[in-house]
Formats: C-alpha cells, structure tokens, sequence
C-alpha cells in the first residue's frame, strides 16, 4: 500500500529532517519507522486519533545481514544532522540524540536469548535486538511525502506486534500506552488484512496466551484475532 | 488536583520519560568524562627574524589553572575532541532542563 499525503506538514523539523535524509540514503528499503510517531501518520492516513508522544524515535531493521548493494553509514548521516552518538556503557548499545530527542534501531531477535545488542556493520549502528519486530514489516505502508517517502508498519501489524509485547513489558506505564494504542488501532483495522498477516507468521503457543490475556484487557474479541 | 493526577496514563509516560532522560545523562557524562576539557590557546612568540607558534590547552583543575603544550601533530585530533565534548555538553544541558521540567509536573 502506497500513500500520498496532502498535508505534508505532519513532523516537526527534526523528525522530517533525519526522515528526509534516511530516506535519501534509502535506509526504507530495508527498514520501518515505528514507535509512538507513526501515529501521527495513522492520524492523517486513517484518522486514528492518539496524541501521547514519546522523545525517541525508533527505527525497525527487518534483516541483520546487508541487504545486497545497499550499505548505509547512518552513524555518518545523523552526525552530520548534528546528532552526537552516545553509548550506553552498560550494554554497548549506541544511541544518537540531539536537541534531546533520541534515536534507537531495532532489529528482529529471534529466539528467547537475551542479547542486549547487535552490531550492523553494514549500516554503521548498533541495534537493540526485540522479540517480534518481524511482524512490523507484514505489509507495511509507504507514505510518500512528495520529495520523499518512507515506511511505516499498517495499523493491523502494529495491533498484532503491541497485542504480544505489551504483555511482556516489566514497565507498567509502557503497557498501558501499548494497550491504550491497541485499543484506539483496534477501531479502525481492515480484519482481511488481519487474518493475511496471522496466516504469514508463525506465533507461539504462549504468543497467543499473549495477546489473549490483551484482548481481555482491551475488550476485543478474542475470535477475530482466530484465538478461543 | 495536579494536572497528572487526572491520567494514568500520561503519569505513567512522564515518569518513562524522565527514567530515559535520567539514562540518557548517565550516558552524556560517561562521554564527556572521556574527553579532555578546557579551552585551546596559541601563544606567538618571535626570536630574532623567525616566528613561532605554541599551541596549549588551558583548563582549570580546581583552584588551579592548568596550562598544556600540544604538540601539533596532536591538534587536529584534540580539536575535534574539545568540538565533540562541548556537543556533549550542551546535549547535557538540554537533558537536565528536561529533567528539571519534568520533575516540576510530576511533583518531585
């Protein structure tokens, strides 16, 4: 799915900015914006309405191995955005901030090994490894903002990835954002699109315990996400 | 009532908020403790017909102002290291207003 936005205007000038130049570099051809900013695009696109926004954003990576012909040096684009890179001493993981907004890579973990980050050489980043993050990349959208595009994962994935994980946070309050974004994104998905994305991954026997114990906590029936 | 008592949620977000600002200096002053402080000067000195220049780094070490020679194969390297932490700093500086702003609304 292709989206060509009339209001252009919808990030403030630093998020367009680091989106601008990723995009440029064509970071999206193998990569996602995620995290609490795509709701301002699920706003425009699908007059989805959730306005809490966190200081960070993040970025999916679908792959951990260089996708052929397309190495980017992101340390060297958000430096040269005026970004500083920081390293966080406990885990290695390296983060880039500026103006205090943060900017973070996620990549697929797979399996339950705990690693607290993974190094892309080829894209010159460290990225934090998440359970899940392949579900983001099910059908994601392009939103194409004239000189640029970029993607973002459809609401249907993005309800999917946060019915799962929001019940794996240790972090209460970030539970509660994911389950109050389920709830607002649970009113506005295409279930055809639902049901393509559950047949396309393989969900665990407790993923599905998961995202149960969600539908419970945000009233959605159980059923239409094929769950008893 | 305060504003934050009314949301949960909100609540629950700001204390997120100032958690990652609070690690995030944690970070900023882990970087700036390893690079070198203070300022670069040139000293210009003249014997007889030739004229030389001396580069020093000058900082304060408590009560004490501290003068370094640098040789200057080393001042490209220590120019850009001086550049970096004063980035650092004033990515620093942005954090603790936050927290200071954060900490107001939430009460602390």
């Amino acid at each position: 799915m292709e989206v060509a936005l009339k209001n252009k205007a919808i990030f403030p000038k630093n998020v367009s900015d680091i989106l601008r130049s990723l995009s440029l570099a064509h970071f999206f051809s193998q990569g996602l914006l995620v995290g609490s900013w795509v709701m301002l695009l699920y706003k425009e696109i699908f007059k989805i309405h959730y306005t809490l926004r966190t200081f960070d954003i993040d970025f999916a990576l679908e792959t951990i191995t260089p996708v052929s012909g397309n190495s980017v040096d992101l340390e060297r684009i958000l430096t040269d955005l005026g970004y500083v890179m920081v390293t966080d001493y406990q885990t290695g993981l390296r983060k880039f901030t500026k103006e205090g907004l943060e900017v973070e890579f996620l990549v697929h973990r797979k399996g339950g090994r705990d690693v607290p980050k993974i190094e892309l050489r080829h894209l010159n980043v460290s990225a934090l490894p998440l359970p899940h993050v392949n579900i983001l990349f099910s059908f994601p959208i392009v939103v194409d903002f004239g000189d640029y595009k970029i993607r973002i994962p459809s609401p249907e994935a993005l309800f999917l990835h946060k019915m799962i994980i929001a019940q794996k946070r240790k972090s209460e309050a970030k539970k509660e954002n994911d389950l109050a974004q389920c709830k607002i994104l649970s009113t506005a998905l295409d279930s055809e699109k639902l049901h393509r994305i559950l047949g396309s991954i393989k969900l665990s026997g407790k993923s599905r315990r998961l995202m149960a114990t969600s539908c419970g906590a945000i009233n959605f029936p159980p059923h239409l996400l094929v769950l008893k | 009532m305060k504003v934050v008592e009314k949301d949960r949620l909100v609540d629950g977000m700001l204390h997120e908020e100032l958690e990652r600002c609070w690690g995030m200096v944690s970070s900023l002053e882990q970087e700036i403790a390893h690079l070198p402080k203070g300022s670069l000067h040139v000293r210009k000195k003249q014997y007889g017909e030739k004229r030389y220049q001396y580069y020093y780094l000058k900082y304060r070490e408590g009560e004490k102002s501290v003068s370094h020679h640098v040789p200057v194969r080393q001042l490209e390297a220590l120019k850009k290291d001086l550049d970096k932490r004063s980035s650092y700093q004033k990515e620093l500086k942005a954090y603790k207003a936050r927290i200071k702003y954060l900490e107001k609304i939430l009460g602390g």
